[in-house]
C-alpha cells in the first residue's frame, strides 16, 4: 500500500536531512525509519514534549488544545509542536533541538589506577607446542586433549566448544602447531598463537545508557570504556512502557532486543579497536542490568514482568555462549548474566551491592541507586534488604518539559538569588535543556527562594512565574533568548520531582522501620548511579529526596554497577560473592503497601520546619559542599 | 448559622482540620441537620477538587481533605441512622469498583471511592489486584448500575479488557455501565478494553455516574 502513495518531504534544517513521511504518518516514525531517533519519553502517547520540533516553513498544523497545554501562544506561533503528533500533509522544514535528539554520544570515560583489579579469572591459558600430525597418529583433538590434561593443575579438560572445534584444524595448521589455547572448566574455548592475549568486556546494560569496559583478563587492568545512548529509548523512555510494547508484539520484542544486541556490538568494536589484536581474544563477558533489560536480552518471557506479583523466568545467575543471543563478534565468548534480586530489583543493584559491600565495615548503611526505578538496600550487619521505588525519569531530565539528557548544553547546575538565575551548563554550551542534576536544583533552589510554598505550588506573584492556560511554569530563558527557543520549568514538572523524591524516601523509611532504626541512626548513604555522582546532596536533603545527616555520611560512588561487574568478570571469588549476596538479600514489595502510601503522601511536601537545620549542615571539616 | 457554615467550608477548603472537626460537632449539636452539614463539606470538597484541577492543591491535600470528610462523615452517620429509624439511609445508586488483577496501585481508587461515596453513592470498594471472578460475584451480589476498573500499569488495560469482555460473558453488559481510570488513559484506551467512558481524575467519575444514573449534580 504504502508503496504507491507519494511520500512528503520534510527537510530537516539543522541535520542537513531529508525524511521522507509516508501520507498519515507522523513525523517522529518517519524520522525513526531513516535513523533519526528523536526522543519519545512517553512513547508516543502525546503526553509529553519531548519530542517537540518547529516548523521552520510549510504548512504548519492547526493548534490543538492539547497542543495548547503543551506551548504557549508564541511558541505555538513560532511553530512548536509535537512530533509524535505532526502528521505532515505537504513539504516541509523543521528545526528539531538538540535536546529532543537521542544523541548516540560518546563519552570518554577516565579510568583510574585504582581501578585494576586484582584478577583470579575463569578463563586460564596454556601453551602449547604439538609435533605435526603424521600417518597413522591421532586426530587432531585427541593430540590436542593429551597435551592439555598432562601435568595439567586444573579440572581436567573434557569438550571443545563446536563453533571453535569447526576450525581447528586449519588453526592448529595455520599457527604452526604452536599454539595458546584458552580454556574455561572443563571446556577449550579459544586458541590463539603463544604470544595473543585473553581480553574480557563488562557492561552495564541500564535503561537509557549502556556503559562498557575492556579488562584484561591476565592482569586485571582495565583498557578502554565507554558509554551510549540505550537505542531501545525509541520504543520508550521507561522500562514499564517498553515492556508492555515487547509483551504486546512478539516482533516489537525481537526488534528491541536486536537494537540493544547491535549496539553492545558496536560497543565491543569500539572497546577493542585499539587495543586488541587480531589474533586476541574475548573470552569473558559479564552483563549486568535491571530484569527487564535482562529478560529482553536473553529473550525470556516478560509479560508476567509488567504484572503484580512481577514475577522473573530466573533469579538464577545465567553462563550464555555470546552467540546464542546474537554477539556475533566473539561467539565463543560466555556471557555472564549475574544473579537477580527480584523481578523491579535486577543484576545491576546485585552488582552495586557487591561494589559497595566490599569496603562495608558493618555500618547501618544504605545503598541508593537512583534511575527511573530507583532501587535501595538497606544494609545492617549480615541482614540486606532491598525494594524497588518508581521514582519516575523525572530525576534525570525524563518526562520534564524541557528535560534532557546529561550532554552538552545541559543545564548541570542552578543558583537562584531573587531574580538572578546563574546556570552552569554541561562543556558551558549555550543552554538548550535541563539535565538530572539541573532539575533537582532547579526545585531546591525555587523553594529556598519562595518560588513555591511547602506544598510545591509556584508563587503567582513571582516576576519569572507565568500563567498559561491556568497552567503555571518558571521562566529560566525566554522564547527570543535561548539558542533553541524557551527554557521554563512547569508545574507539572515540580509535581514529577515531588512524586519521585517521595517515593524515594518513603522507601528508606519503610527500609528504616522494617529493621526498627531511625534515621539518624544511619551511619553511611551510598549514593550510586550516573545521576548520584553528579546530584548536589545538600539540594537532595533540601528537598527531602534523602535523610538530613550530616554531609561526610554520604558517599557519591558513581557507577557502582559497572564496578562491580568488572569485579565479576575478573574474578572467581567475586562472581561467588555476588552469587551469596543474589541469594541472600531479600525483598520488599511496596506497592499495594498502605503503610508506603502513607510514608509516601507524608513526603511529598517540602519541609519548611527543618530548613534551618539543613542550611547547618557541614561536612565534618567544617567545609561546605558545593 | 450562614457563618458557621461558611467557616466549615473554609476550614476544610484550607486543609485546617482541628477547626473543621470543631466546628461540625458544634453545628451538629446546634441541632444542625446532619445532611445539611454533609452538603457543606461536598460544598468544600469542591473547592479542594477545583485548586487540584488548577494544580494549586496536590495529592497531599486530597488526602488530608478526605481524612477530614471520613472523620466527619463518622460522627454524622449515626446521626442519620436515627433519622432513618435504624436502617441504611438511601443511596443515588450502587458502584462496583476495583483495581484490576495484576495491578496493586491504590491511591487514585481511593480517592474515588471517597468521593463517590460523599456525593451519595453506594460503594463496594473490592481493593487492589482483584480477580476477574471476584468482579463477577461483586456484580451478581450488589447489582450495581455502574462498574468502575482502576489501572495504572500499561499492562493493565489488558486486565482491564479482560474483566470487560468477561462482565459481557457473564450478561451483564446491557445492564452496567463501565468506567475505567488510572493512568495514561484515554479515548483510545476506553475502546480498546470495551468499556463505556473513562475518568481522568475523582471529580469526572462522580460526574459520569451521576449522568448515568440521573442523580443530582
Amino acid at each position: 500500500m504504502k508503496e504507491n502513495m507519494v511520500p512528503i518531504q520534510i527537510k530537516v534544517q539543522n541535520c542537513d536531512k531529508i525524511i521522507e513521511c509516508y501520507p498519515g504518518e507522523n513525523f517522529n516514525e518517519a524520522a525513526q525509519r531513516k535513523g533519526l531517533a528523536i526522543a519519545t519519553t512517553c512513547g508516543r502517547e502525546g503526553t509529553c514534549k519531548s519530542c517537540a520540533v518547529r516548523i521552520v516553513s510549510g504548512k504548519v498544523p492547526a493548534v490543538t488544545p492539547d497542543e495548547k497545554k503543551l506551548f504557549d501562544d508564541m511558541q505555538l506561533s513560532r511553530g512548536w509542536r509535537r512530533s509524535c503528533k505532526f502528521v505532515p500533509i505537504t513539504d516541509c522544514t523543521v528545526h528539531i533541538p538538540r535536546r529532543s535528539l537521542l544523541v548516540q554520544s560518546r563519552h570518554l570515560i577516565v579510568i583510574k589506577k585504582s581501578d585494576q583489579l586484582p584478577p583470579d579469572p575463569l578463563v586460564r591459558s596454556k601453551l602449547i607446542k604439538l609435533e605435526p600430525s603424521e600417518i597413522e597418529g591421532d586426530a587432531d583433538w585427541e593430540r590436542l586433549l593429551q597435551a592439555l590434561n598432562r601435568d595439567e593443575t586444573g579440572p581436567p579438560i573434557e569438550r571443545i566448544d563446536l563453533w571453535l572445534l569447526r576450525g581447528l584444524s586449519r588453526s592448529l595448521r595455520k599457527l604452526n602447531w604452536d599454539i595458546k589455547v584458552y580454556m574455561r572448566g572443563d571446556e577449550v574455548i579459544g586458541i590463539g598463537p603463544y604470544n595473543s592475549r585473553a581480553y574480557g568486556v563488562a557492561i552495564d546494560l541500564g535503561t537509557t545508557n549502556i556503559v562498557g569496559f575492556l579488562v584484561n583478563l591476565e592482569t586485571g587492568e582495565v583498557l578502554s570504556a565507554n558509554s551510549t545512548g540505550n537505542p531501545q529509548v525509541s520504543f520508550g523512555g521507561d522500562i514499564m512502557t517498553r515492556l508492555a510494547r515487547a509483551a504486546r508484539d512478539r516482533d516489537v520484542r525481537k526488534l528491541m532486543q536486536k537494537t540493544v544486541v547491535d549496539e553492545i556490538n558496536n560497543i565491543m568494536q569500539e572497546l577493542c579497536a585499539n587495543e586488541v589484536q587480531a589474533d586476541d581474544i574475548v573470552a569473558e563477558m559479564v552483563i549486568a542490568g535491571n530484569t527487564v533489560m535482562h529478560h529482553l536480552l536473553i529473550g525470556l518471557d516478560i509479560e508476567q514482568l509488567g504484572k503484580a506479583p512481577f514475577v522473573p523466568t530466573i533469579c538464577q545467575a545465567l553462563d550464555i555462549k555470546a552467540r546464542d543471543i546474537g554477539l556475533i563478534s566473539t561467539p565463543y565468548a560466555t556471557v555472564h548474566f549475574p544473579g537477580i534480586i527480584a523481578g523491579f530489583v535486577g543484576s545491576d543493584h546485585t552488582m552495586a551491592l557487591l561494589t559497595s559491600l566490599s569496603s562495608l565495615r558493618k555500618e547501618l548503611s544504605v545503598i541508593v541507586d537512583i534511575g527511573t526505578n530507583t532501587e535501595i538496600s538497606i544494609v545492617d550487619g549480615d541482614r540486606i534488604i532491598s525494594i524497588s521505588c518508581p521514582s519516575g525519569p523525572a530525576l534525570e531530565g525524563g518526562e520534564i518539559s524541557f528535560g534532557m539528557s546529561a550532554t552538552e548544553g545541559a543545564i548541570e547546575a542552578v543558583q537562584i538569588d531573587g531574580n538572578e538565575i546563574t546556570l552552569k551548563t554541561i562543556q558551558n554550551g549555550a543552554p538548550i535543556g535541563l539535565c538530572g542534576s539541573g532539575v533537582l536544583d532547579m526545585v531546591a533552589e525555587l523553594y529556598r527562594n519562595g518560588a513555591i510554598n511547602h506544598r510545591g505550588r509556584l508563587n503567582i506573584t513571582n516576576p519569572k512565574v507565568r500563567s498559561r492556560d491556568d497552567r503555571l511554569e518558571f521562566i529560566i530563558i525566554e522564547e527570543l533568548d535561548g539558542i533553541e527557543g524557551q527554557i521554563s520549568f512547569s508545574q507539572e514538572d515540580i509535581r514529577a520531582v515531588q512524586l519521585a523524591k517521595a517515593a524515594i524516601r518513603a522507601g528508606i523509611d519503610m527500609l528504616l522501620k522494617e529493621i526498627g532504626r531511625k534515621e539518624t541512626a544511619l551511619e553511611r548513604i551510598i549514593v550510586a548511579g550516573a545521576f548520584g555522582n553528579f546530584l548536589n546532596i545538600k539540594n537532595a536533603i533540601a528537598v527531602g529526596l534523602l535523610p538530613p545527616i550530616p554531609l561526610d555520611r554520604f558517599e557519591q560512588v558513581g557507577n557502582a554497577a559497572g564496578k562491580g561487574a568488572r569485579l565479576a568478570l575478573v574474578s572467581k571469588k567475586q562472581r561467588l560473592r555476588a552469587h551469596t549476596l543474589a541469594k541472600t538479600t531479600s525483598y520488599l514489595e511496596l506497592s499495594g503497601q498502605k503503610a508506603f502510601m502513607t510514608a509516601f503522601i507524608d513526603r511529598i511536601n517540602f519541609d519548611y520546619r527543618k530548613q534551618n537545620q539543613i542550611d547547618g549542615l557541614k561536612q565534618s571539616n567544617g567545609m561546605e559542599t558545593v | 448559622m450562614g457563618n458557621k457554615a461558611d467557616e466549615l467550608v473554609n476550614a476544610i477548603a484550607e486543609m485546617d482540620e482541628g477547626k473543621a472537626i470543631d466546628l461540625a460537632n458544634q453545628m451538629l449539636a446546634e441541632g444542625i441537620d446532619p445532611l445539611e452539614v454533609l452538603r457543606l463539606c461536598r460544598v468544600a470538597m469542591n473547592i479542594v477538587g477545583e485548586r487540584f484541577e488548577k494544580q494549586e492543591y496536590f495529592l497531599p491535600e486530597l488526602m488530608m481533605a478526605g481524612d477530614m470528610l471520613e472523620q466527619i462523615g463518622a460522627i454524622v452517620k449515626p446521626l442519620l441512622m436515627d433519622q432513618a429509624g435504624g436502617e441504611e439511609p438511601e443511596t443515588l445508586g450502587t458502584i462496583v469498583l476495583g483495581t484490576v488483577h495484576g495491578d496493586l496501585h491504590d491511591i487514585g481508587k481511593n480517592i474515588v471511592t471517597f468521593m463517590l461515596e460523599l456525593n451519595g453513592f453506594k460503594v463496594i470498594d473490592l481493593g487492589i489486584d482483584v480477580p476477574i471472578e471476584k468482579f463477577i460475584d461483586a456484580i451478581e451480589e450488589n447489582q450495581p448500575q455502574v462498574v468502575a476498573l482502576s489501572g495504572f500499569l500499561t499492562l493493565a488495560f489488558d486486565s482491564m479488557k479482560e474483566t470487560v469482555e468477561a462482565i459481557a460473558e457473564a450478561g451483564w453488559r446491557d445492564k452496567v455501565k463501565i468506567m475505567i481510570g488510572g493512568g495514561q488513559i484515554d479515548e483510545q484506551v476506553t475502546n480498546y478494553t470495551g468499556a463505556d467512558a473513562f475518568g481522568k481524575n475523582a471529580m469526572e467519575a462522580v460526574s459520569l455516574c451521576n449522568e448515568w444514573i440521573g442523580g443530582a449534580t
